[in-house]
C-alpha cells in the first residue's frame, strides 16, 4: 500500500473510532472539551507510534506463541512514560484526563494495531499506519468534543496545556440558548449516534456510483 | 453506612457504563442475546472482584513498601492478564460446562476498560480493604445489570424496522443515551 | 541498584504473564464451544486468545 493511501485509510475507511468502534471507552469520555480531545489524541498518537514501530523491529525476535504478554508489556512502559511526562509538563492536562491516561493501555486501537500491522509489516510502514490511526482517532474525537462543547457551552475554546496561555475563545452561540444535555453522557452517546450514522452514510454513498459503474 | 452508600452509588448512580464510559466495547458487541449478557456479566464480575482484590494487597503490601507506586499500571494489567489465563486454564480443565457459559468470555475481558479501572480507582481512592471489597463487587454488578437490560431491548430492536444509516450500533447507541438519562435521574438516592 | 529492583519485578510479572498465557493456548478447549468466534470477531479484539486468527496456535479436543 502506498503511503499516502496508509494514512487516508486510518482516517475514513478504517475509521477506528466510528468504522471500527475501538477505543470507545476513552473518546465519549474525554471528548467534553476540545482540549481535552486534543490533549488526549496526541498521547494516543505517540503511544501508537512508538508502539508500532517498537513492535514492527522486533516482529522477527518475538516467538509468535507469547506475542501477545510482549505486546502488552511494552504497551504498559510506553504509556506510563507517557503518563509520568504529562504529569510533569502538563498537569492541568494531567488531571482533566485523569484515569483515561493509564487506561490508553487497555485501549483496543493500539492492541488491535500491533497485532494486526506491526507485528507483519516493516518499521516504517509501521510507523505511517500508527500515525494514520492516531490521526483518524484524532479526527473522531476533535468532532465529537467540537460539537459537544458547542452546544453545551457555547463556545469553542483552546487551552495550551504547558502553561495553560488561553489559544483561542470564541463564543458562537449565546448563554440562554446552549444545551447542556450535551456535556452529560446522554449527550455524549446522542452525539456519537449521529455522527456513526454520517459516517455510514457517506460510506453508503461513495459505494453507490461504484456499484452503478461496473 | 457509608459502605452501603458506596455500593449503591457504584452500581446505579456513578453506573460505569452509562456514566463513566467505561466497558463500551462488550456492550456493543456481547449484547446480542440475553443469555451471553448474563454469561459475560458472570465472568466479569468474577474476573473484577478477584482481581482488585489481589491487585490491592500487590500494591498495599509490595509496591509502596518498596517505593515502587509508578509501577503500578504495568503491574495491574499484568496481574489481571496473568489471573485471566489462569482462570480460564482451570476452566478449561475442569469444568467444561462452567467453560462453556463463562469461559469462552474471558480473553475479552483482559482489555476491558472497566477491570483496570477498578484495580486503579481502589488505589487513587485509596479505599481500605473492606471498601475495595464493597466497590469491587458494586461496579461489575452494575455492569451486569445494564448489559442485562440493553441486550433485552436489543434483541427486540434488531427485527424492528430502523433506518439503514442507524442499524446496528448507532441506534444501539441512542438507546444508551436514553438509558444513561433514566440513571442519572437516581441521582439524589443518596 | 534503584533501576535493578523494578526491572526484575517487571521481568517477573512478564514472565508469570507469558508462560500462564502459553499453558492456557497450549491447553485444548473442551468440545462443543463453537459460537466463541462470533464474540470474539464483533470486538475485533485480536489479542483474545479465540480470535480466527490464532486458530493455527490453539489445540482442540475432538472425540
Amino acid at each position: 500500500m502506498s503511503l499516502f493511501k496508509n494514512l487516508s485509510n486510518g482516517l475514513v475507511k478504517e475509521n477506528p473510532v466510528f468504522a471500527l468502534y475501538l477505543g470507545l471507552c476513552s473518546v465519549l469520555a474525554v471528548s467534553n472539551t476540545i482540549s481535552n480531545a486534543l490533549g488526549m489524541s496526541v498521547a494516543v498518537i505517540i503511544v501508537l507510534t512508538v508502539s508500532n514501530v517498537i513492535i514492527s523491529a522486533l516482529r522477527k525476535i518475538i516467538p509468535s506463541e507469547i506475542r501477545i504478554p510482549v505486546y502488552i508489556v511494552v504497551i504498559a512502559t510506553l504509556v506510563k512514560i507517557v503518563e509520568m511526562l504529562m504529569q510533569a509538563y502538563t498537569p492541568e492536562l494531567y488531571t482533566a484526563l485523569g484515569v483515561f491516561i493509564p487506561l490508553i493501555v487497555v485501549n483496543c486501537i493500539i492492541l488491535g494495531r500491533a497485532e494486526a500491522f506491526a507485528s507483519k509489516n516493516s518499521v516504517g510502514a509501521s510507523a505511517i499506519d500508527g500515525i494514520g490511526m492516531g490521526l483518524g482517532y484524532t479526527a473522531g474525537i476533535f468532532m465529537l468534543a467540537a460539537i459537544r462543547q458547542l452546544f453545551a457551552t457555547g463556545a469553542l475554546s483552546l487551552i495550551n496545556p504547558f502553561n495553560q496561555a488561553v489559544i483561542f475563545d470564541i463564543t458562537i452561540i449565546p448563554t440562554q440558548f446552549t444545551i447542556p444535555l450535551f456535556a452529560q453522557p446522554a449527550g455524549a452517546f446522542i452525539t456519537f449516534a449521529v455522527l456513526a450514522a454520517l459516517l455510514e452514510v457517506y460510506k453508503q454513498a461513495g459505494e453507490k456510483p461504484a456499484k452503478k459503474g461496473a | 453506612m457509608e459502605l452501603f452508600s458506596l455500593f449503591i452509588s457504584a452500581i446505579f448512580i456513578n453506573n460505569i457504563i452509562l456514566n463513566k464510559f467505561l466497558g463500551m466495547c462488550p456492550f456493543m458487541g456481547v449484547s446480542r442475546k440475553t443469555s451471553s449478557a448474563l454469561g459475560m456479566g458472570g465472568a466479569v464480575t468474577f474476573v473484577i472482584f478477584f482481581s482488585s482484590l489481589i491487585t490491592w494487597g500487590l500494591f498495599e503490601y509490595v509496591l509502596e513498601p518498596l517505593n515502587l507506586q509508578y509501577m503500578d499500571l504495568i503491574t495491574f494489567i499484568l496481574i489481571i492478564a496473568s489471573f485471566v489465563q489462569l482462570v480460564e486454564m482451570i476452566i478449561k480443565k475442569y469444568s467444561p460446562s462452567l467453560y462453556k457459559a463463562l469461559g469462552i468470555y474471558l480473553p475479552l475481558i483482559t482489555t476491558n476498560c472497566a477491570v483496570l479501572f477498578v484495580a486503579l480507582e481502589n488505589i487513587k481512592q485509596g479505599f481500605s480493604f473492606v471498601e475495595s471489597v464493597v466497590y469491587s463487587l458494586a461496579v461489575p454488578i452494575g455492569f451486569t445489570l445494564v448489559l442485562i437490560i440493553f441486550s433485552a431491548i436489543r434483541e427486540r430492536l434488531d427485527i424492528a424496522d430502523v433506518p439503514k444509516p442507524l442499524k446496528g450500533n448507532p441506534v444501539a447507541m441512542i438507546v444508551a443515551a436514553i438509558m444513561a438519562l433514566a440513571f442519572s435521574g437516581l441521582a439524589g438516592l443518596v | 541498584m534503584q533501576f535493578i529492583a523494578p526491572l526484575l519485578f517487571l521481568g517477573f510479572l512478564g514472565g508469570v504473564y507469558a508462560s500462564a498465557y502459553y499453558l492456557n493456548l497450549k491447553t485444548p478447549k473442551p468440545e462443543g464451544c463453537d459460537d466463541v468466534d462470533v464474540s470474539c470477531g464483533s470486538c475485533s479484539i485480536s489479542s483474545c486468545g479465540l480470535h480466527p486468527s490464532n486458530k493455527e496456535l490453539i489445540v482442540e479436543v475432538k472425540s
